[in-house]
């Protein structure tokens, strides 16, 4: 009986995994179009599909690497110094990657900022006509 | 079928058009997110937003410097790009990252 629910988890795992790797795969392709259309040059499908499976291989790389760096910093959720030290073999893709964490940084900040801005115009909204009455009584 | 269309779509909607990436935001993080949690040993390995966000964006520049490797390796005007070309640029690309 353990055998058999050890191999179905199994085989949910594998599916799991290849449903995975078809939605890298469609992603792969729109790219690929992308550039291709540009160039007036087509993808075969063969380079389609490794470019994907490679990507896919990458992405445990940087799943094993990311879940070690923030082990070794003593944390259990990774950060973006994790994420910046994937990038530090090649120095222009380590400074093309710090500049988009500012970017990011500070997009997510200015959301926020908005977001909080949004509230507390909801409560001065609902909050006004109390005000007044409060106003006339002290008078 | 559909939910992959769906999440697949966020990624490649916050990649391919700057312009959506920004309402596609979430989205995008969940194919990454999925793919990053089939890997990792322990359970409690939790990912930030932010550096969710940035794992897309290094992700991309993968696949579009494979891409363009494999472009920049026609010595001649083929119209098509095949495995050969990507069997060339591949060592290159991987030691870059």
């Amino acid at each position: 009986m353990m055998e058999e629910e050890k191999g179905a988890e199994e085989q949910q795992r594998f599916s799991y995994q290849q449903r995975l790797k078809a939605a890298v795969h469609y992603t792969v392709g729109h790219l690929c179009e992308e550039v291709a259309s540009d160039k007036e040059m087509q993808f075969s499908k063969q380079t389609i599909a490794a470019i994907s499976e490679v990507t896919f291989q990458q992405c445990e790389n940087f799943a094993r690497d990311l879940e070690m760096f923030a082990r070794h910093a003593k944390r259990s959720t990774i950060n973006t110094e994790d994420v910046k030290l994937l990038a530090r073999r090649s120095n222009s893709l380590l400074k093309y990657i710090t500049e988009k964490n500012e970017d990011i940084a500070k997009f997510n900040l200015e959301r926020k900022a908005k977001k909080k801005k949004k509230l507390e115009d909801e409560n001065k909204n609902s909050v006004e006509p109390a005000e007044a009455g409060v106003v006339e009584s002290e008078n | 079928m559909e939910s992959r269309g769906r999440v697949a779509e966020g990624w490649v909607g916050s990649l391919v058009c700057g312009k959506r990436e920004r309402v596609c935001r979430n989205r995008a993080g969940e194919l990454v997110s999925k793919l990053l949690h089939l890997h990792f040993k322990d359970d409690k390995t939790k990912v930030s937003g932010d550096a969710l966000q940035l794992t897309a964006e290094l992700l991309k520049i993968f696949v579009v410097a494979a891409i363009r490797s494999v472009r920049q390796a026609q010595a001649e005007d083929l119209a098509q790009v095949d495995v050969e070309q990507l069997e060339k640029v591949l060592p290159q690309l991987l030691l870059d990252f």
